[in-house]
């Protein structure tokens, strides 16, 4: 009787998927990827020589991070109770995380200067990647689309230039700008090699904030890259079949979206700590 | 082969090739930093920072090609 | 994707400002002292956790002493009870010993006594019957100084020692 009943459902599914296969899709549309992370200005501002500063998509995105960042704030400082609820235990544990797993694991002296920084930028990255992982009105004629801040070149970069300042800023403080620069070879190597080494520290210093910076960016936009394909894929095969599947699938990605978009803040944030640790506390 | 087809070609090999050294070095990380968590659980804590700041800088190779593929693509 | 987009570098470093310093002035001060004050309030009630219970030791500590105290009290008093019967019972078992001794001495006197008062009886029977036999052998009246002499002949002759000493020697 069981099994009877077992076998007339998985007939029932098989038939669906064939007639799933042979029915015609819906409408034809087109469908292209780099259209989901085009940037049009929304509100035209003047420009200031090679600087547009038009709202686009990408600052509509920032602000509505902000937002989130004052909502959070607000809740917060209105609402911390002795024993917590479950918003202030979630962002107690984040907290913490900032506290002691990246600023207490990786920064030795400075703690407490640079904490406000280092946890601030964790939290704007996480908030940033996790709107992203929202769909807003904000594609292509408001239709609903996923789109990050943190998926634009430009705002990883002045992400990564704040850190990049902030390092220097912090090894000059510390140890005196003639100090700081000539410990960025070690002091024991001889002549020519610790001039090598000088310049490679050098080097090194710029492609941080390359490095810093890309990936972060290509991380969201790969991720919202192969969401958006597997949307569009049900598009391009006009076919309910091809189309369930794809969305099964993109529930998958999704989920491990989630994954990257934590961890890509935490490593943003950890590598900061590292770099401003470095800094106040050079190796001599 | 004219020169849009060699871009598309040169974009997906720097993608698949650039994608193989990543790969195998984040198995090796990974692998090792396991071992490590298993052999001596109490510096976990420690050990899984250090992980996630290897992954961080190891993936970063991977994404390199993904962006030269992109320029590839869509710049050159 | 990748084009030139360069008035995203004042936006994002403006919200990014803001965004930062929203959550440092209004979000990481509270949270950091709901953290310490839970900590603070944990470590209090912890300690006051250690004095209670090292109140509670020390409350089970005098409950002992004087538990093992009562104890070796108790088997003072049942030991002084002890030595107080054994001393009873031992005098009394003397007593009793002396009295039996008594009472064993007056009988060994009355028995000497006795016997004393049966010898001589004897001794006077012994000699009357002497000289009566010896009036039938010689079939004539003895005088009294025969009499007397055949009496302490036959005394002597006659060994009563034996009888006279018998018993309590």
């Amino acid at each position: 009787m069981k099994r009877g009943r077992l076998f007339v459902i998985l007939a029932l599914v098989l038939l669906g998927v064939v007639v799933l296969f042979l029915l015609p899709g819906g409408e034809s549309a087109e469908f292209d990827v780099v259209e989901e992370f085009a940037t049009h200005p929304l509100i035209h501002l003047p420009s200031i020589g090679p600087v547009d500063l038009s709202v686009n998509k990408t600052v509509v995105y920032l602000w509505i991070t902000f937002g989130v960042v004052c909502v959070l704030a607000f809740f917060i400082n209105r609402g911390v109770k002795p024993v917590p609820g479950r918003f202030q235990f979630a962002m107690e544990t984040l907290y913490e995380l900032a506290r002691d797993s990246i600023v207490g694991s990786v920064m030795k002296s400075g703690r407490e200067t640079w904490f406000p920084y280092i946890a601030g930028v964790f939290f704007f990255v996480l908030i940033s990647n996790l709107v992203g992982l929202v769909p807003l009105p904000f594609a292509e004629h408001w239709s609903l689309g996923f789109y990050a801040a943190t998926a634009n070149l430009y705002v990883t970069l002045s992400l990564a230039l704040c850190t990049f300042v902030f390092t220097h800023y912090a090894g000059v403080r510390n140890n005196g700008p003639v100090a700081y620069v000539r410990n960025w070879a070690p002091a024991s190597a001889p002549p020519v090699l610790r001039q090598l080494i000088w310049v490679i520290h050098a080097v090194s210093e710029v492609f941080r904030v390359v490095s810093l910076s890309v990936r972060l960016f290509a991380n969201m936009l790969a991720g919202h890259a192969i969401l958006a394909v597997f949307f569009g894929m049900a598009l391009l095969f006009q076919n309910y079949a091809a189309a369930a599947l794809l969305q099964g699938g993109s529930v998958l990605i999704y989920l491990f979206e989630l994954f990257v978009a934590f961890i890509q803040a935490f490593i943003f944030a950890i590598l900061s700590g590292v770099y401003i640790g470095g800094a106040l506390d050079q190796e001599h | 082969m004219d020169a849009d087809s060699a871009r598309l070609l040169a974009a997906g090999i720097s993608m698949g090739v650039g994608s193989i050294g990543p790969a195998l070095g984040l198995g090796m990380l990974i692998s090792k930093a396991l071992e490590s968590i298993a052999r001596q659980p109490e510096v976990s804590g420690d050990i899984r920072v250090n992980m996630f700041i290897g992954i961080g800088v190891t993936e970063a190779v991977a994404l390199y090609a993904f962006v030269v593929a992109l320029i590839l693509i869509f710049v050159a | 994707m990748l084009d030139p987009n360069w008035g995203l570098i004042p936006w994002t470093l403006l919200t990014f400002g803001l965004s930062v310093f929203v959550l440092w002035r209004y979000a990481f001060g509270p949270l950091q002292r709901a953290i310490d004050g839970r900590r603070a309030r944990i470590q209090e009630s912890l300690d006051t956790a250690e004095q209670t219970r090292a109140e509670a030791q020390a409350l089970l500590e005098e409950y002992k002493k004087t538990l093992a105290e009562v104890r070796s009290e108790a088997e003072a008093i049942v030991e002084r009870a002890r030595l107080a019967g054994d001393t009873a019972k031992a005098e009394m078992v003397d007593e009793a010993r002396r009295q039996s001794e008594r009472i064993v001495e007056k009988a060994h006197e009355q028995v000497e006594r006795d016997t004393r008062s049966a010898l001589r009886a004897l001794r006077s029977e012994v000699a009357e019957l002497t000289a009566l036999a010896t009036e039938k052998v010689t079939v004539r009246s003895l005088s009294a100084e025969d009499h007397q002499r055949l009496v302490d002949d036959a005394l002597r002759e006659m060994d009563l020692d034996g009888l006279g000493a018998g018993p309590g020697r």
